[in-house]
């Protein structure tokens, strides 16, 4: 096992020959052969207004050109190649955007400093994400979010990216769904838009789309002798990134939005732009440090169990105080970042090493990354990524897993604790479970290299091209001298599971800039976007080992393999024009047409056509001066979401029977006239700016339908056909709303206060269901996934029997109707204080673990029902016998104090004393406390972590992380 | 101005022309994939293909039989849930919700089935398309037919009622005994006429098909037939569902939830209790009070019960040893079944010297001290012994159920307002459109 780690560790990345190779190239061209001799340099500082605080990172072009660059530690920027009358403008997230227009002598430099206001409002930001080349947000009318990482990232610190997105954006949901540490988070936006296909929003990183799998992948494999690694929870690829590297996130909220990314768009995009190096900046340098622990919340319902004696005598432990542990946690990371005067770096490394409260449970994570650019000269400009992660991730057992760690805890007999099982164990005995192995290790590397190219200055070309793969190893070893019995293991077993995801992306975009009549302008956009996504994924499996001392798959005394390949292409083009009428009025219509080899053979190409208006009334005299920007928008537009890709095939699959006889059954129907499902959604809202951009208020209203949602229509059974068919039948409605608000309350130099409150409502229904038969929990007029279940109606106490409803009655949908996020920070000198409250409401789930723990005769609940000396009383007859019959339909309605943290800034007189440079100390604490409704650890969890489709039922679940953190970090 | 929009338009043109072109010319089927796991409909026509196509159809058909004889056999006097799944405990307790949200288990008995069922159609289908009229003297076809035959009996076994063929409404299970009948009387010209390439490989099909046929016939009241197909079958004949360890899904079901190691998820009804030798580790014969090797019960040699616990922590549980491996075969019928069916043949005729002497056949066979017919009441005495030795003889392979069901026991052996049989499969009446949700007619209770 040791070498088959060391051997995922090692194992060269021939992608990493090609980033050496253009790195190599590009360094071999003599930065002197540019073509800006003779041409001005821009110089200057970015700083904030008011405390005089250099800002790094803050954007700073020529206004026109391809030139800029962004701010450095010291807040400094240079930009050669400008001559003559320029604009200058410079901008920043949570800042007021400034431009200046100077003029520019040749072979001479002229210093602009800026200084920036804090501002809640972001209209004036350069967005790129879905919008047909780089447009100011004002000009935009579909609903496009900002998260500035960097920022984020220095109130909360945090080494998970979905994290980082909790409670960032209205409309998008990002929650930890259980698992312990480095189980995947539920990440989705605006509701549910598929009955089949996955939630999760499609990911690119600068340009590139990467593996956004969250699920669980080893029950793929089938009938291969295994079967779900941990219970359904899979890992999280997203966790593979170190946030310490994004310099901000954009994301499409939806179809009307993200229609220009076609047949994967549907559930929105998530667009992640790391950072870069500066122009003419030595190199700086930030390192980070950070430790800490994890802690559970001890409330399992196992707190009576010493008060019970098992037959030998033994005690019954409470797993609260045995059980949870604190986890030690460490991170290290630095980077550094600077630039020559055309070639730009930024190179980064991280390490965190996060041990679970409830063990063996950790999650050990590397992140290489080298950024570079070039501006070769006025026209073109090269950019390439290359980052490498490895992580190493420990798996909590826990989900629907017969060896689930605190499943066997809390659903064990405490009047059944032995000295070898001290809980009592309802399977398998912790001590065996906690002596399993059971890991999941991946290589992950991401690399691109946009070219831009502008021949003229109305015609710009941007070409990317990358590749993002994954090779993760799932390991599995039950030693043979535990007695795992229950989870159908004797004698020991191995499982190696294997994944190999590759994704090769190219995007092409051409952009025209022109005047047309009557003083309109024109930025017209074509170009081509393709992917081809090929997953491999292969298990060994051994069992049955002669006794201890060996745990290769090898070894064992049978030995099982499975092997699985998918591969899927996308192709696409697209047209837009953005129509702009003076500085108010705009107006962007667009088309994107699809073809894709999951379509069925009748089908042909989709199209996805679109259309937005923005009218901004600031600047208008009857606007009164108190609203400094208001910018009304509407958009409809259509994106799509491909089928499986091989869900349009009929086939029969090959299996084995009389032993090893080969055999071929029908498995799927298939589709020929298998189409993407398309979802046309209409956003309507404003984003304005009161208060001298003080107030930000931004609100959205939508109304997004599927028609053609594909149902998986069940054959009946004597019509054959294991799988169900695929047909493009059903329709989804989500009518829903979002607004946030930004509050610079206070801005007074030394103290700054601000409130952020992001709130959404989703509503969703079942609108047709075609030809399908309705189901129990499938019906229209009800929600994708609803709650429903037969309710108890009265009780024999004669018989000890529950009677029922007749028929199923519904209790509620799967996911809330409402969410609030409320974040304040505090500045005052040298401090700064965050907190996120979060809170949702109106989502039921099925609260397994209740009804099981009853039938199993334990847990706290139904020991307390109990007479003296343990005996049965009728309360206890009674509930048993309702839990016997009936599911557990709780809510999922609760307030989360979700992040508490205090940030110091070092005084530079003390920081000087230890050597470091400005240096900032943080304190925070993560999933700190909820409050709920339910008999439960957490009303988030789920028993599929994050499968979509597994969202309604938590079963031998755990609840998120709770992490207490201290993180320094200097920048020198 | 105007000198540069043109530009920009014939700029943008020759662009979209020049991508166009390149997408043509590279694209060309870069949008078909083909799928490397499976068999696209047309390829399966290859010759090469059709005896794994025969062998799905039939090997399809064994791997559904370990779970129909659990859940056949907890609804009888048989067996009894003690796993944690409430579907399982509603087959055993009797109390099978109608709405329930899902399918219940006894869903999926029924579901194997009536795949196992349609492959074999699709199978025969299959072979006349390829081979034309020469399929019909082809043993691969014979081995369909005869699999799809057994389907319809072990469907009219354990279920009220099913569809006959694919998506059509349903119909009782006495018609289906009949349906199997005909389909296995039409067969037997045809297996002589085929063209197998041994002796003893037709022997096989017509003993099963025999076999078949004196089962169908004795369900249908076909007394003489019955006796005459039984005897025809050789003895030591055995047909059994073949598993292996290979994977998960050609597991022994019975070996996986109802034996100690494994699930735990099933045992014998506590009713036999009273017969358990907790020493030996076998139920005892309630004929002779001798063990019975044909129901081996493992226990728990540290309890003074001799019982372990359940998958639910709680109800008693005796490892069903009969499969102790995950590739023990399960009989789906034998010599030994044919000598109770010419036993019962002979009961019914008032021939108990006959019926008796059948039994005892199985029982010296197995050491059990052979019986006589009683001086008192003898009709009831021999029934009660063909009973008992149909259980003992074809414990837990799926033909319980049955015999509780033709003989009215149901009520006086295993308790009242039970369904009398397992209902349809919630799948086929959902999704059968010539049924339709809630067009599930039976079962009557007992």
């Amino acid at each position: 096992m040791d070498r088959l780690r060391s051997t995922l560790r090692l194992r060269p990345t021939s992608a990493w020959l090609v980033f050496a190779a253009v790195i190599a190239a590009l360094t071999a061209v003599p930065l002197s052969t540019a073509s800006a001799q003779g041409a001005g340099v821009v110089v200057g500082t970015v700083t904030e207004r008011g405390t005089g605080q250099p800002l790094q990172g803050a954007s700073v072009l020529i206004a026109g050109t391809q030139l800029g660059t962004a701010t450095d530690g010291r807040g400094h920027y240079v930009i050669r190649g400008a001559t003559g009358r320029v604009t200058v403008r410079v901008q920043r997230i949570g800042f007021r955007p400034a431009a200046k227009t100077i003029q520019v002598p040749a072979a001479d430099s002229v210093a602009v400093d800026f200084e920036l206001s804090a501002s809640a409002v972001e209209l004036s930001q350069v967005v790129t994400t879905g919008t047909g080349g780089a447009v100011e947000k004002r000009e935009l009318g579909a609903p496009l979010a900002v998260v500035d990482v960097a920022s984020v990232q220095a109130v909360k610190p945090s080494t998970d990216m979905t994290q980082v997105l909790e409670g960032q954006v209205a409309g998008l949901r990002s929650v930890s769904v259980g698992g312990g540490v480095g189980g995947a988070m539920d990440l989705r936006i605006r509701g549910v838009s598929s009955f089949t296909l996955d939630q999760r929003p499609v990911v690119y990183i600068d340009g590139v789309k990467v593996d956004n799998r969250a699920s669980d992948w080893t029950a793929s494999l089938g009938n291969q002798g295994c079967c779900n690694f941990n219970g359904g929870v899979g890992e999280d690829r997203l966790s593979d990134l170190n946030p310490n590297d994004i310099d901000h996130i954009e994301i499409l909220k939806g179809a009307a939005a993200a229609t220009l990314y076609g047949s994967e768009a549907s559930n929105g995009v998530i667009q992640i732009f790391t950072k870069r190096g500066q122009t003419d900046s030595p190199p700086q340098w930030t390192i980070g440090a950070g430790m800490g622990f994890d802690r559970q919340r001890p409330n399992y319902p196992t707190k009576l169990y010493p008060n019970f004696t098992g037959p030998d005598g033994t005690r019954a432990l409470d797993m609260n105080k045995t059980l949870i542990k604190s986890g030690p946690y460490g991170s290290y990371d630095i980077q550094v970042r600077g630039g020559a005067r055309q070639a730009t770096y930024y190179v980064s490394g991280a390490y965190s090493d996060e041990v679970g409260s409830i063990q063996p449970n950790d999650e050990k994570r590397g992140n290489l990354r080298v950024n570079v650019t070039w501006d070769a000269n006025t026209k073109w400009k090269f950019d390439v990524r290359s980052a490498f992660d490895h992580n190493m991730i420990n798996s909590l057992q826990s989900g629907n897993n017969w060896t689930s760690l605190t499943g066997n805890a809390s659903n064990g007999d405490p009047r059944q604790a032995t000295a070898l099982r001290p809980y009592g164990e309802a399977w398998v005995s912790v001590a065996d479970i906690q002596r399993m192995t059971s890991y999941n290790a991946a290589n992950h590397w991401t690399g691109g290299l946009t070219i831009n190219y502008q021949p003229f200055e109305h015609f710009q070309n941007r070409l990317t091209v990358g590749n993002d793969q994954v090779s993760e190893a799932k390991v599995r070893f039950f030693p043979p001298d535990g007695n795992y019995t229950s989870a159908y293991v004797h004698n020991g077993e191995k499982d190696d599971d294997f994944r190999n995801q590759t994704i090769y992306t190219a995007d092409y975009l051409g952009q025209i800039s022109f005047k047309l009549p009557f003083g309109i302008g024109s930025d017209f956009a074509f170009g081509g976007q393709g992917y081809y996504d090929t997953e491999w994924l292969s298990a060994s499996i051994g069992k049955v080992f002669a006794g201890p001392g060996v745990s290769t798959v090898s070894a064992a005394s049978q030995t099982f393999g499975g092997e699985i390949y998918t591969h899927q292409v996308n192709l696409g083009g697209l047209v837009q024009d953005r129509f702009s009428y003076g500085d108010r009025l705009y107006t962007t219509v667009g088309l994107r047409i699809d073809g894709n080899s999951a379509f069925g053979k009748n089908y042909g190409f989709q199209r996805y056509p679109k259309i937005d208006v923005a009218y901004n009334l600031d600047g208008y005299k009857w606007l009164p001066t108190w609203i400094n920007s208001f910018k009304l928008r509407g958009a409809i537009g259509k994106a799509g979401k491909a089928p499986g890709p091989y869900d349009a095939f009929l086939t029969l699959a090959p299996g084995a029977v009389f032993t090893n006889t080969p055999s071929l059954t029908p498995s799927s129907p298939g589709n020929l006239n298998l189409k993407p499902e398309v979802t046309t959604e209409i956003d309507a809202g404003f984003d304005a700016g009161f208060f001298h951009d003080r107030l930000g208020v931004s609100a959205s209203v939508f109304k997004s339908g599927t028609n053609d949602a594909i149902l998986a229509i069940p054959l009946p059974p004597s019509s054959g056909f294991s799988q169900a068919q695929q047909q493009n039948v059903g329709g989804i409605q989500n009518t829903g709303w979002d607004l946030s608000f930004n509050w610079v309350t206070i801005d007074r130099g030394d103290l700054q206060i601000s409130n952020d409150l992001k709130l959404d409502g989703n509503h969703n229904k079942i609108t047709d269901l075609g030809s399908a038969t309705p189901t129990t929990s499938v019906r229209v007029g009800y929600p994708v996934g609803g709650i429903w279940s037969v309710a108890p109606k009265s009780y024999d106490a004669g018989t000890k029997t529950w009677t029922s409803t007749d028929t199923a009655v519904y209790f509620g949908p799967p996911m809330p109707t409402f969410d609030l996020s409320y974040s304040p920070t505090v500045r005052f000198r040298q401090f700064q204080a965050y907190m996120l409250v979060t809170a949702a409401r109106g989502a039921m789930f099925n609260n397994a673990d209740r009804p099981y723990r009853f039938r199993e005769h334990t847990g706290d609940e139904y020991l307390k029902l109990l007479g003296p000396g343990g005996a049965d009383t009728p309360a206890a007859d009674s509930t048993v016998a309702l839990w016997s019959r009936f599911t557990d339909i709780e809510s999922r309605d609760n307030v989360e104090l979700r992040e508490i943290s205090l940030a110091w800034s070092v005084p530079r007189s003390l920081s000087a004393f230890a050597r470091l440079g400005e240096t900032t100390v943080t304190f925070s604490v993560h999933n700190v406390m909820w409050w709920d409704h339910c008999a439960c650890q957490d009303p988030y969890t789920n028993w599929a972590g994050a499968s979509s489709f597994g969202v309604s039922t938590a079963f031998l679940t755990d609840p998120a992380p709770r992490q207490f953190r201290l993180t320094v970090r200097s920048r020198y | 101005m105007h000198d540069f929009f043109s530009r920009g338009v014939r700029v943008a043109g020759c662009a979209l022309a020049g991508v166009s072109v390149v997408l043509a010319t590279a694209c060309n089927n870069i949008l078909q994939v083909e799928n490397p796991q499976a068999f696209t409909n047309e390829a399966a026509n290859s010759p090469t293909l059709l005896p794994a196509v025969a062998a799905g159809a039939e090997g399809q058909f064994q791997l559904s039989i370990a779970t129909f004889a659990i859940m056949t056999g907890m609804l009888s006097d048989e067996l009894q849930n003690t796993s944690t799944w409430i579907d399982w405990k509603q087959v055993s307790d009797g109390s099978i919700t109608v709405n329930w949200p899902t399918a219940g288990a006894y869903s999926g008995a029924q579901d194997n089935l009536l795949r196992a069922r349609f492959d074999a159609i699709s199978a025969a289908q299959r072979f006349e398309t390829v081979m034309g009229d020469s399929a019909h003297t082809s043993p691969l076809f014979i081995q369909v037919e005869i699999s799809r035959a057994w389907d319809d009996l072990e469907l009219a076994m354990g279920f009220c009622e099913s569809p006959p063929s694919p998506g059509v409404a349903t119909v009782s299970d006495a018609a289906m005994f009949q349906q199997a009948y005909d389909s296995l009387k039409a067969l037997l010209p045809l297996i002589q006429a085929a063209h197998f390439s041994t002796a003893a490989e037709r022997t096989a099909r017509t003993n099963l098909a025999n076999a078949g046929l004196a089962r169908a016939s004795l369900m249908l009241g076909k007394y003489t037939e019955a006796d005459t197909y039984a005897a025809a079958v050789p003895a030591g004949y055995e047909y059994d569902a073949i598993y292996s360890t290979n994977s998960g899904s050609q597991n022994n079901n019975m070996t996986v939830q109802g034996t100690f190691t494994n699930n735990r998820s099933y045992t014998i009804r506590n009713i036999w209790d009273q017969y358990v030798d907790t020493l030996t580790g076998y139920m005892r014969d309630p004929l002779s009070g001798q063990d019975d090797p044909r129901i081996p019960l493992g226990h728990d040699n540290n309890n003074a019960t001799g019982k372990w616990y359940g998958a639910d922590g709680i109800s008693p549980f005796y490892s069903m040893t009969k499969y102790i491996n995950l590739n023990s075969p399960i009989p789906i019928t034998n010599k030994a079944e044919m000598n109770l069916i010419q036993a019962e043949v002979a009961w019914h005729n008032g021939d108990y010297p006959t019926a008796v002497s059948d039994m005892n056949v199985n029982r010296l066979a197995v050491g059990l001290p052979a019986l006589t017919v009683p001086a008192t009441n003898p009709d009831s005495g021999v029934f009660n012994m063909l009973l008992q030795e149909r259980f003992a003889t074809m414990f837990a392979q799926g033909d319980r159920l049955q015999d509780i069901y033709r003989f009215g026991l149901m009520a006086s052996r295993v308790g009242t307002n039970r369904p009398l049989k397992l209902p349809l499969s919630y799948n086929e009446e959902q999704n059968n459109r010539a049924i339709g949700p809630g067009g599930g007619k039976c079962p009557g209770r007992s």
